[in-house]
């Protein structure tokens, strides 16, 4: 418990300043159709019906393989915020949860909906796309495109074994 | 026991009350991590949460209550923040800062900052609705009336589901409507006016809106903050509003009127 007024003072409006900033962030973000406007803070609940993210996982020799995409969404803030790029540690979690990708090449792409006013109704949009292939057995390399133009690519190595 | 019912007098018992309130809804949106292992992160935080209520209504230990409440928001919250609703990012701004006060309910700092957050949360609410311009054209107010759950239909009958296709005039007046009514309301909070009827309207708004989207929780929080902001506290008839509404949000105010249609 802090006591002295003044410093209570100067907490408050500390912690108002970064509910403000934030509110502001997001904001812009939802302006430019990055961010999922139910979620991150923002007060955009109810502006549109709450936009479902799918995250698809094909593997180029084995597309029909069921692949689970939990660890990767959840690294990835459940792809909320549509130009966060994919991390390494979330590609670390997909393949410790798919041991069986390791050495594979495969595309991500995760979509998610938009509201079309007129006529009313949900329309699927793709926020991001990425390819992983493999330099070494071990050592990967992801290429992406996030929310239609954020280019990027990451490499590393695997330095657990199954 | 009719003055305890409707009694706007802002005595500190009302305004712990409203507090309590707020709480409550808290751990009721919070009701799935009720599921979850006790030893988990949201299962444990959540009947961490409990206990701090329950402490927080014994006067003597409201202190130490009030700090195992937030530091059971806290855990909550920090498990799954990318995918917390309006309601948890509003709890926090708003209920941690009391754990920092000696006495929260006589500090007139206090209301203030929760006045300048609500103030600004009502403003971002209603920018973030002009943004999407689903409002101002009717088109998400056409779609939860004819696609909608059970009480979103409720405007169902203004329109014809032509809606769906080309603009209907009442939705868009209902959409700008709502939208000017939470600007204007983010306004006053900032500029103080803190009139008795602003309250009242406020208050028949939000259950309003918690009826027509099925959802209570987040009107819960809304109006035990403005009552301590309005230094009004909670009378003990709102209270029990509040925590009736809450109950009905476990199974579903629409599941509700489904059952009771099918008796």
């Amino acid at each position: 418990m802090i006591q002295n007024p003044r410093i209570q003072q100067i907490l408050l409006f500390l912690i108002l300043a970064l509910h403000g900033l934030l509110l502001v962030t997001h904001l812009t973000l939802h302006v430019r159709d990055e961010v999922n406007p139910w979620k991150l803070g923002g007060y955009g609940m109810y502006t549109m019906p709450s936009p479902a993210t799918t995250v698809t996982v094909i593997a180029e020799s084995n597309p029909d393989r069921f692949v689970y995409v939990g660890g990767l969404r959840e690294h990835n803030w459940y792809f909320n915020w549509y130009c966060k790029t994919i991390s390494k540690q979330s590609l670390d979690t997909l393949l410790t949860e798919n041991h069986w990708l390791i050495g594979e090449p495969f595309t991500i792409t995760v979509t998610t909906e938009d509201f079309r006013h007129y006529p009313a109704g949900r329309v699927d949009r793709v926020i991001q796309e990425a390819t992983v292939t493999w330099e070494t057995p071990d050592t990967y390399l992801l290429s992406g495109v996030a929310c239609g133009k954020k280019d990027y690519s990451k490499s590393d190595t695997i330095v657990w074994k199954p | 026991m009719r003055d305890k019912l409707f009694s706007l007098a802002g005595t500190p018992g009302s305004l712990q009350l409203a507090f309590f309130a707020a709480m409550l809804s808290v751990i009721f949106q919070n009701w799935d991590d009720y599921y979850a292992p006790l030893l988990s992160l949201p299962g444990g935080a959540w009947w961490g949460m409990i206990l701090g209520c329950a402490l927080y209504a014994v006067p003597a230990l409201r202190q130490s209550g009030l700090l195992i409440f937030i530091a059971g928001c806290f855990l909550s919250f920090f498990s799954h923040w990318s995918t917390a609703a309006n309601h948890s990012w509003l709890a926090i701004w708003t209920l941690v800062p009391a754990a920092f006060m000696a006495s929260w309910w006589t500090s007139m700092l206090y209301a203030q900052y929760l006045r300048y957050t609500m103030g600004i949360v009502m403003i971002a609410a209603g920018l973030q609705k002009i943004i999407a311009g689903t409002y101002l054209d009717g088109s998400y107010i056409a779609w939860l009336s004819f696609r909608g759950s059970t009480t979103e239909q409720m405007f169902g009958f203004l329109c014809s589901g032509h809606a769906l296709v080309e603009p209907c005039l009442t939705y868009q007046l209902i959409g700008a409507g709502l939208i000017l009514w939470q600007l204007v309301v983010g306004v006053l909070l900032l500029l103080g006016l803190r009139a008795l009827w602003v309250l009242v309207v406020e208050i028949g708004f939000l259950l309003g809106a918690g009826v027509f989207a099925d959802e209570m929780n987040f009107q819960v929080l809304n109006i035990a903050i403005l009552t301590i902001i309005f230094r009004t506290g909670m009378p003990l008839g709102l209270f029990i509003l509040c925590v009736a509404f809450l109950l009905a949000d476990v199974v579903g105010l629409g599941e509700i009127y489904t059952m009771l249609q099918n008796l």
